[in-house]
């Protein structure tokens, strides 16, 4: 590693980004951010306000004494007496309510046992903004560069992988520090906050979350796939890693310091004291860094193209799994009130809301499979004409299915305690016994998955086997009668998915009336 | 006008094909539902595995009998050595002898103190009300965390409208589409609708599965919000790039745009009356919709013929 040429690779990254007008913006942005957190004074924190307390029934005469105690039809603490008992009626009881009923000599007495909690102040800040400024950085440096083309002659270069990615880090991640470090100095000089060990992990936040982003962006083929990876990521692992290294430090300082970028991030909120935590904090940081970069140099050169899924089993299986959990998530996760204590929940949830998110995201997938391909809707079967006698067969193929309900014929043997999810599966299949909306999003998706991308892609087995293994695992015959018939249709009549589209539709519309 | 037309649609085509083609751009459209949905689903699963038996921590000085009581209120007694050191690392609730230590003051500890209080002969006994929430309870946190994840998507948006306008740029794209005899407004306003339509429809499947795993006040109404805080920042995204490409200044003009999109939802955060009719702001206001969706439209127009006047100017 020759410094002379990261520094240049650094220099020429910042000055692209900072040069002209428009290289005021950044700065400016970050200025405006740290400011404030800077500058501004904390409130003190204010005296709690007294709450009323409604009563009703026999109450004491020492609860009648409490301040703000008031008779209400609509009570929070309902007395009575049972047995020469008084029975309090509530779903909490306050403290001072408590010591009021008990009296001189409590039979039983009701404390906590709290453990002070330590959070972190201000200078949190400092490290949070600096580091969450740097998003679009991060993402045009190393994604922009590839899109542009630059990126290979950068590479073509005398330079190392190494150079080239520390050079871009040591631009941005030094301009996160440098940023943090100005904000802590100017606090300190106006007396906000008062200098400590938390100055020592304070500067690492920034370049440790750059290093992880270029890491993250190190693929991406341009600025929005980048962007969008970073804006979604970076913030959940600060939040994450912050949170985790939190917990954790209540356990054992050290223990919480040693979380890669939230140890760092705690830390510089002054949260720990003495200087071993913020130590530890400041060498996990600077570990995942180094790490990161290493591997972003090993990958830089790595860009593959995103490729069509393949027509093997394994990307069958993976797209079978992924259209499963899109339509059991929203249709079975209500049973899971029940499940948790509340089965009033579980019944009154829309079951239709279930099965229109469940429809749309089938929809969603197959859009998104038929993407990478020459033609979306080619893809999706709808590329082709309508075949007046295939769409004719299809209404007479659902007249058949409505006529002859297949549903339940095999059903396979569960526990009573699945029946919840058979009946809600069974229901949803056709979208039937649902409300218009709900069985129109079941009939798109479905067939725009199933007749579409999955037979498109598959052929027409993997169409009907994928199809018995989302919309009627329990009930296996029906849906290869159902999903047999829909895919014959499309697959003899050559026309796309209309026929399948007709037959579905009607078998719907039939069941519905 | 039919050939403009048919520009738009091809163009908006292309583009919304060509952003689901990126793998990474298609994970993190399906991300914050995933999470979202995944989070709830998960914490059901454990708390519908948890709920079965909790545990009291009894010091050695609780007689049997009493431990006994505790069993049989549902609470699984454990021997702890000090009750109180117990509770301060962590376990629910803890007895010693005469005091309960417990941190929570909800139904659940008021069921074990009533059982306590009834065994100790005590003068009073809470008797405790366990309301078990309604779907009216529960829809206003789905509405939390659908407003939340419009939020995201509205960044999103900022980052599609000046992203696909900055790697056009340079990779040559824009240039080719500005070439074509169509007016300098449609490809803008082509990036404008793909971006829109693309984050609606995915912000609609977030708000289709909230409304049926936790359920919503108005479903509709609150994908209408989305709709327009994607189309609105979007619309940013398009103002904000102006010349900037990738080769120079486009951290600059994202900051800035994520700036005006999260100003204009804190707007809405603190002047709900204003911020219920402009897109964007409406987020987190209530309303039926239709007013920020309609000013989201002027928002793309807009954006467009400043896109023809500012970005696409070579």
């Amino acid at each position: 590693m020759r410094p002379a040429r990261v520094i240049a690779i650094a220099r020429r990254d910042l000055a692209l980004e900072l040069s002209g007008r428009r290289g005021w913006i950044l700065p400016l942005i970050l200025v405006g951010l740290l400011a404030p957190t800077t500058v501004a004074r904390v409130p003190l924190p204010r005296a709690p306000q007294p709450v009323s307390l409604r009563v009703r029934g026999e109450v004491p005469q020492a609860v009648q004494a409490l301040e703000f105690v008031q008779d209400d039809d609509r009570p929070q603490l309902d007395f009575r007496r049972d047995d020469g008992v008084l029975i309090v009626r509530a779903n909490g009881i306050r403290d001072d309510v408590r010591a009021a009923l008990d009296g001189e000599a409590p039979a039983l007495q009701v404390k906590r046992a709290i453990r002070p909690i330590r959070l972190p102040g201000r200078t949190l800040l400092f490290a949070l903004i600096s580091a969450s400024t740097l998003t679009g950085a991060v993402s045009s440096s190393m994604a922009g560069e590839r899109a542009a083309g630059t990126l290979v002659g950068l590479l073509a270069a005398a330079v190392t992988r190494l150079e080239v990615v520390a050079g871009k880090w040591l631009a941005w991640g030094g301009l996160g520090a440098l940023a943090s470090v100005l904000a802590a100095c100017s606090a300190m000089a106006m007396g906000r906050v008062t200098p400590g060990w938390w100055l020592l992990p304070l500067p690492v936040v920034a370049p440790a979350t750059v290093a992880l982003g270029f890491w993250l962006v190190r693929r991406a083929t341009d600025v929005v796939t980048g962007t969008t990876v970073s804006l979604r990521v970076l913030p959940a692992v600060l939040s994450i890693t912050g949170l985790g290294a939190w917990f954790l430090g209540r356990v054992d300082p050290l223990l919480g310091a040693s979380v890669p970028l939230g140890g760092a991030l705690v830390a510089a909120g002054g949260t720990w004291d003495g200087l071993l935590a913020p130590l530890v904090a400041l060498c996990s940081s600077m570990a995942l860094s180094l790490a990161c970069l290493w591997m972003t140099a090993r990958d830089l050169e790595d860009a593959p193209r995103e490729a069509p899924p393949g027509r093997t089993l394994r990307a069958a299986s993976v797209t079978t799994a992924l259209a499963a959990g899109v339509w059991w998530l929203p249709i079975l996760s209500p049973i899971l009130w029940g499940a948790a204590g509340n089965p009033t929940l579980t019944d009154d949830l829309p079951r239709a809301a279930g099965v229109v998110a469940g429809g749309l995201g089938l929809a969603l997938l197959a859009l998104s499979g038929a993407a990478s391909t020459p033609s979306i809707l080619q893809a999706l079967g709808l590329k082709r004409s309508p075949d007046v006698r295939w769409i004719a067969g299809g209404v007479f193929a659902g007249v058949v299915l409505a006529l002859v309900p297949v549903s339940g014929w095999a059903a396979l043997p569960v526990s009573p305690s699945w029946a919840a999810v058979v009946e809600r599966l069974g229901a949803a299949s056709g979208g039937l016994a649902l409300s218009g909306a709900g069985s129109t999003a079941a009939l798109l998706g479905q067939e725009l998955f199933f007749r579409g991308w999955v037979q498109h892609r598959w052929g027409p087995l993997a169409a009907v086997l994928a199809y018995v293994v989302v919309i009627t695992p329990l009930d296996p015959l029906a849906g290869l009668l159902v999903g047999g018939v829909s895919t014959g249709l499309v697959h003899g009549g050559r026309c796309g998915v209309w026929p399948a589209l007709a037959a579905h539709a009607t078998w719907t519309v039939l069941c519905l009336l | 006008m039919r050939r403009t037309a048919r520009a738009l649609v091809e163009l908006v085509a292309v583009l919304v094909r060509r952003l689901l083609r990126e793998g990474m751009v298609r994970r993190s459209l399906l991300w914050p539902t995933a999470l979202t949905a995944g989070t709830l689903v998960a914490t059901l699963i454990v708390f519908a595995s948890l709920q079965a038996t909790e545990t009291v921590g009894v010091t050695r000085a609780v007689s049997a009998e009493l431990r006994g009581v505790i069993e049989a209120a549902g609470f699984e007694p454990v021997f702890v050595s000090d009750a109180r050191e117990a509770v301060r690392n962590g376990t629910w609730a803890a007895v010693d002898g005469q005091v309960l230590w417990t941190n929570d003051r909800g139904p659940r500890a008021l069921q074990l103190e009533a059982a306590l209080r009834e065994a100790l002969e005590a003068p009073w006994r809470p008797d405790p009300v366990v309301p078990l929430p309604q779907t009216a309870d529960a829809a206003p946190s789905g509405a939390a965390v659908c407003r939340l994840v419009a939020s995201l998507f509205a960044l999103y948006g900022v980052v599609f409208g000046l992203g696909m306008v900055a790697r056009d740029r340079d990779d040559g794209t824009l240039a080719a589409e500005l070439a074509l005899p169509i007016p300098r407004w449609v490809p803008g306003a082509a990036r404008w609708i793909a971006s829109t339509l693309l984050l609606s429809s995915f912000y609609a499947l977030c708000v289709a599965t909230f409304a049926a795993i936790m359920g919503l006040p108005d479903a509709a109404a609150m994908a209408r919000h989305g709709a327009a805080a994607c189309g609105a920042a979007t619309a940013i995204g398009l103002v904000v790039v102006g010349r900037a490409g990738l080769k120079q200044s486009f951290a600059g003009p994202f900051a800035t745009g994520m700036g005006m999109a999260t100003g204009l939802i804190a707007l809405g955060n603190t002047h709900p009356a204003v911020g219920s009719w402009l897109p964007l702001a409406s987020v987190f206001t209530g309303g039926d919709g239709w007013a920020p969706l309609a000013g989201t439209l002027v928002a793309g127009a807009l954006a467009s013929a400043i896109f023809a006047v500012r970005a696409a100017r070579e």
